[in-house]
């Protein structure tokens, strides 16, 4: 009996594993993760945001914890999309004009397989990207906000205040500093980029230019952050055109929803990030990228090159 | 249909069959994120006009707080220019790039409701009345962008406190009435520390609401060793004095003090606090009384109630 059948079945965890290791390394070689000393910068020159305090003892001091939080998940979310879009985008045209897509799709390999290595390959590079960058800013966080309650506990500001009054303070440090919920936000801006990553592969597998496909993608990431009044128009039903509500439904449609991912605001707020929240995301980002991948399968698999 | 476009038609086919299965789940979502304070209400088109185009676009890409940030900056640098109209502008827009946080609130109040008007009163360019009238102006703006901040974050003690603080501060036209009740929902949070029970009892006995009930919570408070302080005493005597005045003050002022001496003292400062706008039933008659059992002359210049009186004459000539 031959085996070759069963080589050239779709989903070969192996296959895709191999794909998307050499993909991962690929983009390493392109230096991409030099942008982690953008990161570092950035995250130091934050340290130096320091807004008034309003000589109040309780407030000392913790407006730095929240620019570093703020800034470090703003820039983790710029980062990991530019990413996403710009790497996603590079992987085809970069295959075609290499030559390597021909000797790939000339082996058993499914195209399934090849697109799923090439999706897995970016997203390893936007989760390593960041933990490293999750680590740093857990680090800062953790040294600043140590810190910050050393300076108070013993300042002679909070000598006034009572056993209660300086456990509340205490509380109130400790929730601006490294928590769970940072790492749950870590979690959300990694899961925003894994759609915008798989949409930037499905625009590739119409376009063979980087530009267009980098350029459509940013496009797609902004109308999908107003994806949520788009559906309002649509279900509002009263006061609004057919015409308006058609080009309402189509962009709610065709447009992934980017604004459910913006929770990560509320844990720079300093609210908790439930883990059912977390969970429906997950799910959520599930369904863009299998969707994503079977349509970008649909067009990729009748392409000639 | 050629066999060109065939795929590309099936993959918007899917695509929008897809939509459509999710924008109910989505629609679902959003409103649970936004129940659960997780998601911001959309943005104002006035924020979008004042935040400018490029920080729009930052904040539509989904970090709303890091521009709330930046914005908050500009603030302090508007501030140490004393553009006290900027400062408001930058504070409204951070408020509501970053609604939930209370810090935010405090410090835009801080600026709008305590900077700017002391800044417009103490302006020598400004006639007085015209200086004090940008004064009053300006206050109200602060009171309103505190109770704005306290409803915003009905959870938040510190939001209710800041508000508090402000309508009890006597050179803020003070509103006691209303800080009483800021004072009590700080409370109704469950997180308010101890001394905010002793700021909101303060504040209702300054508003004149209720004396039988306030002195009920001050008795209540009293049993803790903590609350024991010369503020909290001197207003029980005081609310009981408004009561029935005591046959005899000095053994009233004893059992409530324990001492002559301290009496005399815990009365005397809260007498002379004139700023304190707290009420002085029977005050005056305890410390004369006290005054004479420890050999201090009407004009000596120990006399708490001399030392009253030239600190109302004080304000009155520096006003």
């Amino acid at each position: 009996m031959s085996s070759s059948p069963a080589k050239n079945r779709p989903l070969n965890p192996r296959r895709i594993g191999v794909i998307a290791m050499h993909t991962f390394t690929q983009l390493v070689r392109m230096k991409v993760f030099y942008f982690l000393g953008i990161f570092a910068v950035v995250l130091l020159c934050s340290n130096l945001l320091n807004i008034q305090d309003m000589g109040r003892p309780d407030l000392k001091g913790a407006d730095v914890l929240r620019s570093i939080r703020s800034v470090s998940l703003g820039t983790m979310t710029l980062f990991s999309v530019v990413l996403g879009i710009v790497a996603t985008a590079l992987l085809l045209p970069k295959d075609v004009e290499d030559r390597t897509l021909y000797t790939i799709l000339a082996k058993p390999v499914p195209r399934l397989d090849y697109l799923i290595g090439k999706l897995g390959g970016v997203l390893m590079l936007i989760f390593v990207s960041l933990v490293v960058m999750d680590l740093l800013m857990t680090g800062v966080l953790a040294i600043r906000s140590s810190m910050l309650l050393s300076d108070q506990m013993g300042g002679s500001e909070f000598a006034s205040l009572s056993e209660a009054q300086r456990e509340a303070l205490r509380q109130d440090v400790q929730l601006q500093g490294p928590t769970w919920g940072l790492h749950g936000a870590t979690l959300a801006i990694f899961l925003r980029s894994a759609v915008i990553a798989s949409t930037a592969l499905l625009l590739s597998t119409f376009s063979t230019s980087t530009l267009f496909t980098t350029v459509t993608a940013v496009l797609v990431y902004f109308i999908g952050n107003f994806q949520a009044e788009a559906r309002e128009v649509f279900l509002a039903g009263e006061g609004t055109s057919r015409l308006e509500r058609i080009g309402a439904m189509l962009l709610a449609t065709i447009f992934p929803d980017f604004k459910l991912y913006n929770v990560v605001d509320s844990v720079v707020q300093g609210i908790a990030l439930p883990p059912a929240a977390l969970a429906t995301l997950m799910g959520l980002t599930a369904f863009y990228v299998v969707l994503h991948l079977f349509v970008s399968w649909l067009v990729f698999a009748g392409k000639e090159f | 249909m050629t066999s060109r476009f065939r795929p590309i038609l099936i993959a918007l086919g899917v695509i929008i069959a897809a939509g459509a299965l999710r924008m109910p789940m989505e629609q679902a979502m959003t409103r649970d994120f936004r129940r659960q304070g997780l998601l911001e209400e959309e943005l104002d088109i006035d924020v979008k006009e004042k935040i400018g185009q490029n920080s729009m676009v930052v904040a539509l890409a989904g970090v709303r707080t890091l521009v709330s940030s930046f914005t908050s900056l500009q603030m302090t640098e508007n501030f140490t220019k004393t553009l006290w109209n900027k400062v408001e502008d930058n504070a409204e827009t951070t408020v509501r790039l970053s609604p939930r946080t209370p810090y935010y609130w405090d410090i835009g109040g801080w600026h709008v409701g305590y900077n700017a008007a002391s800044a417009y009163r103490s302006d020598s360019k400004l006639p007085k009345l015209r200086a004090e009238a940008e004064a009053r102006r300006w206050v109200e703006k602060g009171r309103r962008f505190f109770e704005r901040g306290a409803h915003n974050n009905p959870g938040s003690w510190r939001a209710w406190v800041a508000l508090g603080n402000f309508c009890s501060n006597p050179s803020f036209f003070p509103d006691d009435r209303k800080a009483s009740e800021a004072y009590n929902k700080a409370i109704e949070t469950g997180g308010a520390p101890p001394s905010i029970y002793r700021y909101c009892l303060l504040a209702e006995a300054r508003a004149g609401q209720d004396p039988e009930k306030t002195l009920a919570e001050v008795r209540e408070l009293l049993k803790v060793p903590e609350n024991r302080v010369p503020t909290l005493l001197c207003l029980n005597y005081v609310l009981e004095a408004q009561k029935s005045r005591p046959e005899d003050p000095v053994a009233a002022a004893i059992a409530n003090f324990g001492s002559e001496t301290k009496a005399l003292r815990n009365l005397g400062a809260y007498f002379t606090n004139v700023s304190g706008r707290l009420p002085n039933d029977g005050v005056e008659t305890a410390i004369r009384l006290l005054e004479g059992r420890a050999g201090i002359a009407p004009d000596s210049p120990q006399s708490f109630i001399l030392q009253r009186e030239k600190l109302i004459e004080e304000r009155r000539f520096t006003r």
